[in-house]
């Protein structure tokens, strides 16, 4: 079973307003999707499609082995077993941080009690439960998207959606984060569609790259086998040349530094940092 | 130096004005209810009608119809703002000019509709609720679904439609993203509106009177009539206080409302969704309100009002025009009211100009001392009070303060066009204020240190800005005036009636060719209002761009 599949999807506002023209995708349960493109491809739409907050003109879309959108019938959003991580996080601002990330347990329903103990849970395993009685406008940039990942996790959905989560961020924090997104996803095994313009953001979470490009997505394949001499100039030039990639020093020593990327081993000459630091690698070809 | 003196002298204009149409006039009333004729203090009135059953019934009455009001303005209102704010559809812009009509009718003439609709003749007369209770809260719906719609919709377009699409990624239905996201975020807004619009139902006099004061009444009928029918002004006081305790206390709660829940919201600039499937019920819901409870009542006054006998004609505007039914206004025939009408309007307007071009200057000058500041907000929420303080209890003020003083005074018909520009001031300086304020204090800085005089600078560099306020506000100041029927009631002489004293007369009077009459005068007095207002919009000047 697939955890997302899209075939065939068009979105036209107009004649002259195809957004998309033919999208098809698969995403493998477990499976982190890197998905870039230029500004006003498309790449937002498409979440918001897979969402349910936007309905393709054709085409269908398939959500954990449930068809949620084809030519008959569109499944509401909060019917579908996927979530959202919005750019600016979205957080609610009339709730404390703890009521924001047990807001889809109280829309499923979910006992108080198991409620409280599945937020605390998750809080504790992104690491602010010292924030959960805090209000919302009280948090920097980086504990707002914690929170809004927080409250994604804690419904346990099969795909999560993220939509630029981390473009509002400084870029030391963003890469912190995009280690710490990558690690919680694959912990819980969670599938996640990752929309970024920033292609080293998208080296880092992601297990598999695709572009958006004239309405349609081009898959990159692995990230551990990308191959940028054989793309084309377009999308070699979105996913930044060679850029680069951050990963966690897993080991150091006075003559070498292992840092783990993207499930791989890259060892770099000399003492780099600290266990647990992360490291940002420049490639140039 | 020069600067000074002007706004000291602008100041003891305004104060003196306050004062003396304003204090003086609620104070004597307050003071009438706790003291004896010698002068001496003496809580026996209250005590006698604060234990009278009537009175309480009264209050309650009171109340129930402006909670009731107030609910039903809130539950057609807040559909009517996702509909006209929210979203864009072919016809939006006709369907959100139809609910400005409310805003620019006089109360009287709504009044007056609401008879024609309800009353035997009309087409809902079968329901049997002319001059009931029930058609004075639909009034007071009428009203106040525009008020509504306008404040919540204000902020709603703004909200970022983003929070509630992530509510429902999280699994929340509509409906509880509705409750749990939106209904919170406008909640500032809901509360504060719906304060004043309590406040408005209230203190909702002329629609009470003009709708035949069903069931006990009201506060403020019953201060009429204690004064009117018994003569007696000491009881009359003692209601007249219970009525500002009325809307002290629907301040209060206005304030406490506004306050809660206030979050600091996502704000973005207005952005309207096309309509979707999804819309039927709040459209339905706006359609309905627009439609059967705005529309309805005025298109019947139209049609009623050209009803003749055989069919439809101009009978009952000819007749206004004739002495028929003017036995209780000394011959005085309506289409003379008319004329006392504009005239006194025109009067009322030229002082409430005045006094709020002076006051609106007072308190958008920007100042250093935080004294005088301080002063400025306690005078910018002083001349809010008579828009609180009902009508009823200003012309009641003028008639046991300046009235009594001097009878000769009351005679002379000038303390109506005083009375209503008491009532006309808090709006028109409202109106004002923001136009002022937008006047960036670097530029009265700049013509300062180029060498203009503060009198120059007044002229070259407020009054642009204040020329182009000033047709706005005397529309609208000609307007309240023109259809102000609270405090004239009181005031008006039998042998200088205006039009909404005489309307209201011609209903309480039996007979078809009464009625018949009071439609007509009642389409005469919307017509020329809204005339009004709308001139005083076109004549505005446009501000010259020169950069």
């Amino acid at each position: 079973m697939t955890a997302v599949e899209l075939t065939d999807v068009h979105l036209a506002y107009s004649e002259d307003n195809q957004v998309l023209t033919g999208a098809n995708l698969q995403l493998a349960v477990g499976e982190i999707l890197g998905l870039l493109g230029a500004s006003g491809s498309g790449k937002s739409t498409l979440l918001r499609i897979v969402a349910g907050l936007q309905h393709p003109s054709s085409g269908s879309v398939v959500i954990a082995g449930k068809t949620t959108d084809d030519d008959r019938r569109h499944t509401p959003p909060h019917l579908r077993d996927c979530t959202m991580v919005f750019q600016d996080a979205q957080l609610f601002p009339h709730r404390s941080v703890a009521a924001n990330v047990s807001y889809g347990l109280e829309a499923a329903k979910v006992p108080a009690t198991q409620r409280r103990r599945r937020v605390a849970e998750v809080l504790d395993m992104l690491q602010i439960s010292e924030l959960a009685d805090r209000g919302v406008n009280e948090l920097s940039g980086g504990q707002a998207q914690r929170v809004a990942l927080a409250r994604c996790l804690v419904i346990r959905p099969a795909v999560i959606l993220f939509d630029e989560p981390l473009s509002a961020l400084d870029r030391g924090l963003r890469q912190k984060l995009a280690v710490d997104i990558r690690q919680l996803l694959k912990q819980t095994g969670t599938s996640a569609i990752y929309v970024t313009h920033d292609p080293d953001e998208a080296k880092t979470v992601s297990d598999r790259l695709a572009v958006i490009e004239d309405g349609k997505i081009l898959d990159l394949g692995p990230v551990s086998t990308l191959d940028t001499s054989v793309l084309s100039d377009s999308v070699a030039s979105l996913l930044g040349g060679s850029g680069e990639v951050s990963g966690v020093v897993i080991a150091a020593t006075e003559e070498s530094t292992t840092i783990e990327v993207v499930d791989e081993h890259l060892v770099l000459p000399g003492r780099q940092g600290t266990v647990g630091d992360t490291v940002t690698v420049k490639l140039s070809r | 130096m020069i600067g000074r003196i002007g706004a000291g002298i602008a100041l003891a204009v305004v104060l003196g004005f306050v004062t003396v149409f304003f204090a003086w006039p609620v104070g004597a009333m307050l003071l009438r209810g706790i003291t004896n004729d010698a002068g001496a203090l003496d809580l026996s009135t209250f005590g006698e009608v604060l234990t009278t059953g009537r009175t309480w019934a009264i209050a309650g009455h009171t109340l129930t119809m402006a909670a009731l009001g107030t609910a039903g303005s809130v539950v057609f209102g807040i559909p009517a703002a996702y509909i006209l704010y929210r979203t864009d559809f072919p016809g939006r812009s006709i369907l959100r000019s139809v609910t400005l009509v409310p805003f620019v009718l006089p109360t009287v003439v709504v009044g007056v509709a609401f008879r024609a609709l309800l009353g035997a003749e009309g087409p809902l007369g079968f329901l049997g609720l002319d001059q009931t209770t029930a058609a004075v809260i639909v009034a007071m719906v009428f009203f106040n679904i525009s008020l509504i719609a306008r404040q919540v919709g204000g902020l709603w377009q703004m909200l970022d439609p983003r929070t509630v699409e992530a509510a429902r990624s999280l699994g929340a239905s509509r409906a509880r993203a509705f409750f749990t996201i939106t209904l919170p975020a406008l909640m500032p807004a809901i509360g504060a509106s719906a304060g004043l619009v309590f406040l408005y139902c209230s203190t909702a006099y002329s629609l009470v009177r003009t709708l035949g004061s069903p069931g006990v009444g009201t506060l403020e009928t019953e201060v009429f009539r204690q004064t009117q029918t018994f003569l007696d002004l000491r009881t009359a006081a003692v209601f007249s206080a219970l009525q500002v305790c009325f809307v002290l206390v629907s301040v209060w709660l206005t304030q406490r409302l506004s306050r809660y829940t206030t979050t600091a919201l996502r704000l973005q600039f207005p952005r309207r969704q096309p309509l979707s499937r999804t819309d039927w019920l709040p459209l339905g819901i706006t359609l309905f309100a627009v439609i059967s409870i705005i529309l309805w009542p005025m298109v019947t006054l139209v049609e009623r009002s050209l009803a003749t006998d055989d069919g439809y004609g101009w009978d009952n505007y000819r007749l206004l025009a004739t002495s028929s039914g003017s036995g209780f206004a000394g011959g005085t025939t309506a289409a003379q009211a008319l004329e006392h009408s504009v005239k006194i309007a025109i009067d009322a307007t030229l002082i409430t100009l005045i006094v709020a071009i002076l006051l609106a200057l007072l308190l958008t000058h920007k100042v250093n001392s935080p004294m005088i500041a301080r002063g400025q907000r306690f005078l910018d929420t002083f001349i809010m009070l008579p828009m609180g303080v009902s009508s009823v209890t200003i012309g009641f003020g003028f008639l046991v303060s300046i009235h009594a003083v001097s009878p000769d005074l009351g005679q002379s018909g000038v303390l109506v066009p005083l009375a209503q520009s008491v009532v006309a001031l808090p709006l028109v300086v409202r109106s004002l204020i923001p136009i002022l304020a937008a006047v960036d204090p670097k530029q009265r800085q700049a013509a300062a240190v180029l060498g203009a005089s503060p009198g120059r600078i007044l002229r070259t560099i407020d009054g642009p800005y204040l020329v182009r306020a000033v047709g706005l506000a005397a529309g609208l100041s000609f307007s309240v005036s023109l259809g102000e029927f609270g405090a004239t009631s009181f005031l008006a002489s039998p042998n200088y009636q205006t039009l909404p004293v005489y309307i209201v007369r011609l209903l309480n009077r039996p007979g078809a060719e009464n009625f018949g009459m009071a439609l007509a005068a009642a389409v005469i007095l919307g017509v020329v209002a809204s005339l009004a207002l709308l001139v005083g919009e076109r004549i505005r000047p446009q501000l010259r761009r020169t950069v």
